[in-house]
């Protein structure tokens, strides 16, 4: 019994005590001439998803270094949080970030986490930009979307496939949201237009590992290409099978390559990829960062553009203006991808963009 | 192609071989579902990982090493951790929580020593493959394969013909019994756990160099490899032995026929309608329970 | 204060599954790892009812009544053939399949891209749209469920349960069908769980399958060996600790990596712990 009570108390101590260290009365920061304007931004920051949080903390710091000076309307303030890569634990943080640090902008990372903040943005009036994929996320007013302009990567591969007089090709894909989409995508083209067609489609589970049978399948189907939709880690356990498996028919993909481990199992393969990075984007990163950056940190650095160029341009924090100005002016911007298109739901993207492995090295095809 | 399936079946079998032939090893002197095997698994593979990469070892003593390390690590979890536990008075359900518990801690170690990013060994050493027949088999499936079926034949003869083989047979049977002869049953178990860690490590750095390796490899190793040995029957190793290959067989039979996202359910089907309905395994033996 | 909010939200769930979960395995002895299969079900009746279906709250939460209460007798069933470690394996086994038929029939669940835009429910005609009034009915929920463990706890039928834990061999020589009560109380704990599913689904707004791996089924039960088996005090103040962990941890300010997996040490490490001291857990009455 005496350790029951000993353990409650010392239990409620430590949440009294964690309480008061939250909500304890600050002292007022001194009045800058500026209004300040917070943006919280939710990336997976521990656990599997790590590597895109650590470059997106680096890409804002590095943002925000070069422009907080320059700033003539607001003084920005960025909070990170950590969503361990789960969309319960993403809303309980947006939930956070809202009312007790009364965020004026989010920035979520992925669909499924997008498609769980946008309802709570919209409601609260925050603005919300998030790189996903699923139009729905870009719903109402106060959400917009960093895109990787799915539509125009299938449209893409769709041509560059017919260009090359492919009749049918087999696809391989993860159970995972993103290249889900991409299959929807691609299916509703396939079955509308009159090129080419989808033969079989191959799902694996995300920790698949053991692709031979799968292979062996593939050959006995025989189509003229492979289309694989596959993520880290299945990507690098794939491309080596296939190789193993010495099959002749050709293998490509849309953002597939990019997430290869280790580049040279795609030796000559082409494929079609997002707006990537544009190199200026990509040596200023590396110069002030000092390491190599992930696809996404291009797109939350367009993020930041939009939302500073909506802050600036209006010259007001009222979030309704913010949102008119980025959605009327940010059309035709340039920024870390390129030039950006933004559609009246709020959707940003890009060009897709065709690539090719080459010594090992990502490149974009015509500038090898 | 049938080939196919029947050679994918001996290489995947072959792997959860060795882990079945390890648990049911460990099952013998310590009876419950100890789910930190797989963890021992996962650590061979790690650390192999970490002495190449960041003390600059060379593979093969790198490989010694960590095969040495987890057969530790296997016997201090047993002698300092479950077996006090047993003597305590634990029944298996308590043990197989307490593991479970240990699991997640080191699956949680080496998420933070080497993050959760998916690594490979590399095939610097083990690249190249061997014609067999009709077909190419890469080199670390060959190995595996090979390495399985000399496991599996020696531990058999030691088992069956060594005195240190019969007694861990006779503890098998009858744990209290054993110990009323007077059989010095701690030794014992430092002698089967650390064989079975070094099963288990091994088992890791195949897979490591074959698949790669992440954080949560162990658990769904152990799983596959404690299946094998439950559908093959608790009573022998042959059941283990057997048993991994069929349910290789049946895993593959399932990715032909359906699609590769359906491997883990017919896996798991294919075990409990065992269990329901032939709970002593497909090879019975008449075990004393 | 919707900080708050949300939290005791997140407690009443994890407590309300608790509370079932400790049904099964405090009060019968039945060591059950498959709870987030039925709360997982629970959640897509909900989800697929209110969408695709246009149907409302309560008519969902009756849905998965009915899917789970048939899931649930089928596989308790299969599951009251083995006994105690067996058992749970058999179960963890039977989650891991529930899950991968929620993630893989896509036609039906959406697969890994999880369902949208699930509302909040409509109480007489009032519809709940602030998190307090959602606060409310978790909270009257809790209660309910509380009461109603107490309830079984404290009648025949929880007498007989515990009797079956003890020795189910002499319990059924005295003439009880325990099978029978086995299955029955599964049932229960199994459509408990769903309902909760439900309230999950309508708070969240937006479900995958990734919520209701062998994990989360993990998780519950380290909820209640920690606070106690076979107690509702138990149920609840497991809810509580282990709820609070990560948002403890946040506070501390510990970079995010190392923070999610000490969070992970913490649990695995209070398992072990209380496994070596404390097996029947905080304020439980019952020793596996």
């Amino acid at each position: 019994m005496k350790q029951k009570i000993i353990l409650s108390l010392i239990l409620s101590a430590l949440l009294v005590g964690a309480a008061w260290w939250h909500f304890r009365p600050r002292p007022e920061v001194a009045d800058n001439a500026k209004p300040e304007v917070k943006i919280g931004i939710i990336y997976p920051m521990s656990g599997d998803g790590a590597v895109y949080g650590e470059a997106a903390k680096a890409e804002a710091e590095m943002f925000f270094r070069d422009f907080n000076n320059a700033s003539s309307c607001c003084s920005y303030k960025v909070i990170f949080e950590d969503n361990q890569l789960k969309p319960s634990r993403n809303a309980a943080i947006a939930q956070k970030l809202i009312n007790l640090d009364k965020v004026d902008v989010l920035v979520t990372f992925l669909s499924d986490f997008g498609a769980v903040v946008s309802p709570l943005a919209e409601q609260n009036k925050v603005l919300h930009f998030s790189i996903a994929t699923d139009p729905a996320v870009a719903s109402g007013k106060y959400n917009f979307m960093a895109s990787s302009n799915v539509e125009g990567e299938v449209q893409k591969l769709y041509d560059t496939l017919n260009q090359n007089l492919v009749r049918n090709i087999d696809v391989v894909i993860v159970n995972a949201s993103g290249p889900q989409s991409v299959l929807d995508h691609l299916e509703k083209l396939a079955q509308k237009e009159d090129g080419v067609k989808i033969g079989r489609v191959h799902h694996v589970n995300e920790n698949e590992k053991d692709f031979r049978l799968l292979l062996g399948k593939i050959k006995q189907n025989n189509p003229d290409y492979i289309l694989v939709l596959l993520t880290m880690p299945a990507i690098d356990a794939f491309m080596r099978q296939y190789a193993e498996s010495k099959i002749a028919i050709p293998v490509t993909g849309i953002e597939t390559f990019t997430y290869l481990h280790d580049k040279t199992l795609a030796e000559g393969m082409w494929y079609v990829d997002s707006a990537a990075p544009t190199p200026e984007f990509l040596e200023k990163y590396q110069a002030q960062t000092g390491s190599r950056t992930t696809n996404d940190a291009g797109y939350l650095d367009l993020i930041l553009q939009a939302v500073t160029t909506g802050y600036e341009g209006a010259q007001t924090t009222n979030r309704d203006k913010v949102a008119d100005y980025i959605l009327n002016n940010f059309n035709n911007a340039e920024t870390a991808i390129g030039p950006v298109q933004v559609n009246p739901d709020g959707i940003i993207d890009g060009e897709p963009v065709l690539k090719i492995i080459v010594n090992g090295q990502i490149q974009i095809m015509g500038e090898e | 192609m049938f080939v196919q399936l029947l050679i994918n079946t001996l290489i995947v079998g072959s792997g959860y071989g060795l882990i079945a032939m390890a648990f049911r090893l460990m099952y013998s002197v310590s009876p419950f579902f100890n789910l930190t095997l797989g963890a021992v698994a996962a650590i061979g593979a790690y650390v192999t990982f970490y002495l190449i990469s960041s003390l600059g070892f060379n593979p093969a003593s790198a490989i010694v090493l960590a095969l040495a390390f987890s057969g530790l690590v296997a016997w201090s979890l047993e002698a300092f951790v479950y077996k006090p536990m047993r003597d305590n008075g634990s029944s298996a359900m308590v043990l197989l929580v307490a593991s479970l518990g240990v699991y997640t801690i080191f699956e949680a170690l080496i998420h933070l020593l080497f993050g959760a990013q998916y690594q490979t060994l590399g095939t610097i050493n083990l690249s190249g493959q061997i014609d067999v027949w009709f077909a190419e088999i890469p080199l670390v499936q060959v190995i595996t394969i090979v390495s399985n079926a000399l496991i599996f034949i020696g531990l058999s003869w030691f088992l069956e013909h060594t005195f240190l083989g019969r007694q861990i047979r006779a503890v098998n049977d009858s744990a209290t019994l054993s110990h009323i002869i007077g059989m010095n049953n701690s030794r014992l178990i430092m002698i089967v756990s650390v064989l079975a860690g070094l099963i288990l490590g091994l088992a890791g750095i195949l897979v490591g160099y074959d698949t790669g390796m992440e954080p949560t490899m162990g658990f769904n190793l152990l799983f596959k490899g404690m299946i094998g040995a439950i559908i093959g029957g608790m009573g022998s190793l042959s059941g283990a032995f057997l048993g991994a290959f069929f349910l290789a067989f049946a895993e593959n039979l399932g990715v032909w026929v359906f699609a590769s996202e359906w491997r883990d359910v017919v896996a798991f089907v294919i075990f409990i309608t065992f269990l329901y309905f032939r709970p002593k395994g497909i090879f019975q033996k008449k075990v004393k329970n | 204060m919707e900080y708050l909010i949300n939290l005791a939200i997140l407690f009443c769930i994890y407590g309300m599954l608790a509370l079932s979960l400790n049904l099964v395995v405090g009060m019968t002895g039945l060591l059950s790892l498959a709870q987030a299969a039925f709360y997982g079900i629970g959640a897509y009746a909900c989800a697929i009812g209110m969408t695709s279906l246009g149907l409302g709250f309560f008519t969902t939460v009756l849905l998965g009544i009915l899917v789970n209460g048939v899931l649930a007798f089928i596989v308790g069933k299969i599951l009251s053939r083995f006994q105690g470690d067996y058992y749970a394996i058999v179960s963890a086994g039977l989650s891991i399949i529930v899950f991968s038929v929620l993630l893989n029939w896509k036609d039906l669940t959406n697969g890994p891209l999880g369902i949208f835009g699930i509302s909040k429910p409509a109480v007489f005609g009032y519809q709940l749209s602030s998190n307090l009034a959602y606060l409310l009915l978790c909270l009257a929920a809790v209660v309910l469920s509380y009461f109603f463990y107490n309830l079984i706890d404290k009648s025949s039928f929880g007498r007989t349960l515990k009797a079956i834990r003890e020795d189910e061999q002499l319990t059924r020589s005295l003439g009880y069908n325990t099978k029978h009560f086995k299955s029955i109380i599964f049932v229960i704990s199994a459509v408990m769980s769903g309902v909760v599913g439900a309230m999950f689904a309508s708070y969240i707004a937006f479900i995958d399958p990734s919520t209701f791996q062998l994990k989360e089924g993990i998780f519950l039960f380290t909820i209640i060996i920690v606070g106690g088996l076979s107690s509702a005090r138990g149920s609840i103040a497991g809810a509580l600790i282990l709820i609070s962990l990560p948002e403890i941890l946040r506070f501390i300010g510990l970079p995010y990596e190392t923070a999610a997996q000490l969070q992970q040490i913490i649990y695995g490490g209070l398992l072990v712990l209380m496994m070596v001291l404390k097996p029947q857990g905080l304020f439980g009455k019952y020793k596996m």
